[in-house]
């Protein structure tokens, strides 16, 4: 048997809406197919493919002085984060791709300064369940789903947020003209990208009132912020035949059907 | 006479008149006499399948009265009157619209329709998914005359279930008003059997007379969904669809699938997975009506199959079959020379305890009404070296409906199960490991001891930070077990380091120079006891020889003999010399013969020969010991 004869060095890069950020754990800055990818302290644990999948999954561990980890320090980023790995001959400067995953779950350790984030293959699309749907009168898809048709970029409406409370999950707004609950249950975005749902969507004391599902940090939205808010779906016909009627064709791509008959004779027992 | 007969006739029409006439039910009576039901899941189908579809809707009831139909026996006791008795309502024709739920669509064409197990449909294999048939059997259930409880006539329309079609428009009629518009349940397929309203007579399903309530009843419907999302052409096989297909709509599907992204699936793999199904007739038919995942229905499809469906970094989900479909020449070598410094090679040959001898696959045959039927494929063989041990394994495939290919997949899993294959770790330099994939076959050759398989990679573990290597776990082909060698007579990579004694020495000569006259020189010596005896002594020097492992063999012709071949066998000493000593026990002439041979035995068969001559013996001890030769070149031993 044989030396391995090769110093095996990795560049990864982590591929996220707002660009691209690119390590390296060569003792010095490494240039890439255009790119420079930085040298951090950073390792990652054997991907072995398999017939599970789970094999695939693997740690990186990383400086936590890095952009992605700032990502996670305010809560999860609202946008998967792409990574790949490469084998990289430090030689003849040649790449092979060694890992291509999503980064689903950061873990840092506070004491040692680092941060670990655990990545699976494209087999994470797969870990859905399926085939548990069933007709009821609600629409199985909201409309913000490809499959209702509805444009909801059409809807967006712009606003700046007034004042937020101390939780800071009721905001009151300015530039909202439709009438109360238009926008409730529909969705408000952050500069950002991050998002929220809207509980309610009241006039109280004149001043145009947003309940929020939950609050967000304070670096995320604040006063004086602007925001886009869309309006909601309770899933049933009704809504998607009036307040969504030019996308919806009258209601016709509503996902529920509200005539399934409480009895059906012929069948018993059958699930 | 007549009176008793007019007392009879007046008895007939007296029973007629007050005979007990059946009722309308109301649409609100109808919904009451039934059970309740639950809501399903909606099912997945594929190929050609058997389901029970849920009735999602009815309505559109109506009811008609049925008036009696005189008989000829009529006429015997009412005369010409009779026809009055064709006004009586004796029972109620029942109509009905109704929709059932199908299948995730698109295009679920219906290839036959049962009504309480009796069949009512059969589109011989029509495509019909966004069309509409009849349904007429009338008299199914004994018609509308009492005791009969109607039949079966309706128009069908069949949604085609996609993402574009409008909703049906017989339904939109009775269930919305416009402007709004019915659902048109988009990526599901549904059955429509449309009521009375929606067409002639449509609707019809039952009819009963006095203290009959109608009744739906349950409905079969044996579907076909062949999906053509990969284009390739070949997406029917037979009744069946295309496995490749099913995999596709599992992974991409809005509805039920992962929605992985097109862009991470190298489709052109998938196609060609696919036309090498279709062209091995390998199909797939079969429903999904519970809760599942993705993941596991793709890997029930390669389990099927024998698929491998990899992650590839640099390809995107690729897809590759484990088939018989490599020539051994070809195949990359995997030797000392790729395997890791210092690294631990693991194998463990298969045992017989870890092997299978009975494999079954149930399947709901499509050719018998969907009844369950098992394949079986025992292996004899097994069993006997088993010692008569049956070991049995049940395989379950969603997408098995037909005998024959059930049949192929227990014979095939059977042959595989029944011979034992061993796995191996072995962990090898990047530079062989980094080409490496899941389901290729390399040749695993080793020396000390010496065999080599031909070995299928079932995981490949890559590089970390910690660890530099890649490590390939093997398990050895079930199409190459005959290529397995131990011991291989033919040539192997192990360097042979005596390969140069194949040659032989060269011929070695006489030491005339040392040994007078000729090389051979007659000696006295004292034995011991005092007794003298006579030698003749041999020197001979070998020739140069690289390898340096020779020998000589002597062949000696004594006086009056044959010439033998001695057991002496003379080495080289350090002047590459060596020296022999002879009895010679008879006067007369000696002949030895030298050939020199390699350590392998390996000689070039040239005997290089000399000979001496003894005169005469003479065995009494000198006092001093010494030896005197003749003149003549012969030797003696005199006082």
């Amino acid at each position: 048997m044989v030396a391995t004869g090769e110093q095996l060095n990795f560049l990864y890069r982590f591929e996220t809406p707002s660009g691209a950020f690119t390590y390296s754990d060569v003792a010095e800055n490494q240039d890439y197919n255009g790119e420079t990818y930085r040298y951090i302290q950073i390792e990652h644990t054997s991907p072995t493919y398999s017939e599970e999948a789970e094999d695939a999954e693997i740690d990186i561990t990383i400086h936590e002085n890095n952009e992605v980890a700032t990502l996670f320090v305010l809560g999860p980023p609202p946008y998967p984060i792409k990574i790949t790995i490469y084998e990289f001959d430090r030689e003849s400067e040649a790449a092979t791709i060694n890992y291509k995953g999503w980064v689903v779950r950061p873990s840092f350790d506070l004491s040692s300064s680092t941060v670990s984030f655990h990545c699976k293959t494209v087999w994470l699309f797969f870990e859905r369940e399926s085939i548990s749907d069933s007709l009821s009168a609600l629409s199985r898809y909201s409309v913000f789903d490809p499959r209702s048709g509805v444009d909801m970029e059409s809807y967006r409406v712009g606003i700046t947020i007034t004042s937020l409370n101390d939780q800071r999950d009721v905001l009151i707004v300015s530039g909202i003209t439709e009438l109360d609950d238009w926008f409730a249950g529909g969705m408000i975005v952050a500069p950002d990208g991050d998002k929220r749902t809207i509980i309610e969507h009241k006039t109280i004391s004149g001043n145009k009132t947003l309940t929020l599902s939950a609050a967000f940090p304070r670096f995320t939205l604040d006063a004086g912020f602007s925001a886009d808010i869309y309006p909601g779906d309770d899933l049933t016909y009704e809504t998607w035949a009036n307040k969504y009627q030019a996308d919806t064709n009258n209601g016709e791509n509503h996902g529920g059907w509200q005539y399934t008959p409480n009895v059906d004779p012929a069948v018993r027992g059958v699930i | 006479m007549f009176v008793q007969l007019a007392l009879l006739a007046a008895q007939m029409w007296l029973g007629e008149l007050t005979r007990t006439r059946p009722k309308k039910t109301t649409f609100e009576e109808f919904v009451q006499n039934n059970a309740p039901n639950e809501a399903r899941p909606i099912p997945y189908l594929a190929g050609t399948e058997e389901i029970t579809p849920q009735r999602i809707w009815f309505g559109d009831y109506k009811q008609r009265a049925v008036e009696r139909d005189s008989r000829w026996t009529d006429y015997l006791w009412a005369g010409l009157s009779a026809a009055i008795l064709d006004t009586i309502t004796v029972a109620y024709r029942s109509y009905i619209g109704e929709v059932f739920l199908l299948c995730y669509g698109p295009d679920t064409h219906i290839d036959q329709i049962f009504i309480r197990d009796r069949i009512m449909y059969n589109g011989n294999g029509a495509d019909n998914a966004g069309g509409g048939f009849l349904l007429d059997d009338p008299q199914a259930w004994g018609g509308d005359q009492p005791p009969g409880e109607g039949g079966e006539y309706c128009w069908i329309d069949v949604t085609r279930g996609n993402y574009t079609d409008h909703a049906n428009a017989y339904l939109q009629s009775l269930l919305v008003t416009a402007p709004n518009k019915l659902q048109s349940l988009h990526g599901i397929s549904c059955l429509v059997k449309r009521g009375f309203s929606g067409f002639t007579e449509s609707g019809y399903f039952d009819a009963g007379g006095v203290g009959h309530q109608p009744a739906l009843k349950e409905w079969k419907v044996v579907g076909r969904r062949q999906p053509n999302n990969l284009l390739t052409g070949f997406h029917k096989i037979g009744k069946n669809a295309n496995p490749m297909e099913v995999y596709y709509e599992h992974t991409t599907s809005q509805d039920y699938g992962a929605r992985c992204p097109i862009e991470e699936i190298n489709i052109s793999s998938w196609q060609a997975v696919a036309v090498q199904l279709a062209e091995e007739e390998l199909g797939w038919s079969g429903k999904i009506e519970n809760a599942t995942s993705p993941r596991e229905v793709c890997r029930n499809i390669e389990e099927q199959c024998d698929l491998i469906v990899d992650p590839s970094p640099s390809l995107g989900l690729t897809a590759r079959l484990i088939r018989r479909d490599y020539s051994f020449g070809s195949l990359p070598i995997l030797s000392r020379d790729v395997i890791a410094k210092e690294a631990r090679v693991v194998y463990l040959p298969g045992t017989y305890e870890d092997t299978i001898n009975k494999v079954s696959v149930t399947f709901g045959d499509q050719n018998n009404n969907f009844k369950q039927r098992p394949a079986v494929y025992i292996d004899p063989a097994n069993q006997v070296i088993q010692g008569g041990r049956i070991v049995p394994r049940t395989n379950e495939y969603v997408g098995v409906a037909d005998s024959t290919l059930g049949n192929m997949l227990a014979t095939r899993d059977g042959r595989a199960l029944a011979v034992p294959r061993g796995p191996m770790q072995v962990p090898v330099l990047p530079s062989f490991g980094r080409l490496r994939y899941r389901g290729e076959v390399i040749r695993f050759e080793w020396t000390n001891p010496t065999f080599s398989l031909v070995m299928r990679v079932q995981k490949v573990r890559k590089p970390s930070s910690h660890v530099p290597t890649y490590a390939l776990d093997l398990i050895e082909d079930q199409f190459a077990t005959g290529a397995r060698t131990f011991g291989e007579p033919g040539a192997t990579s192990h360097g042979d380091p005596g390969e140069a004694l194949n040659t032989a020495p060269p011929s070695a000569s006489w030491n005339s120079a040392e040994f007078l006259p000729d090389g051979l020189t007659l000696t006295a010596l004292e034995l011991n006891g005092g007794s003298v005896g006579m030698f003749i002594t041999g020197g001979i020097v070998f020739g140069s020889y690289g390898p340096g492992g020779q020998y000589a063999r002597i062949y000696v012709t004594e006086p009056g003999g044959s010439q033998t071949l001695s057991p002496i066998r003379l080495a080289p000493d350090a002047n590459n010399k060596a020296e022999f000593q002879w009895p010679a026990l008879t006067v007369g002439e000696y002949e030895f013969c030298i050939e020199t041979y390699s350590l392998r035995s390996v000689t070039n068969a040239v005997k290089v020969c000399a000979s001496i001559i003894v005169t005469e013996i003479d065995l009494r001890l000198l006092e001093d010991g010494t030896t005197r030769l003749l003149e003549d070149g012969t030797a003696r031993i005199t006082e």
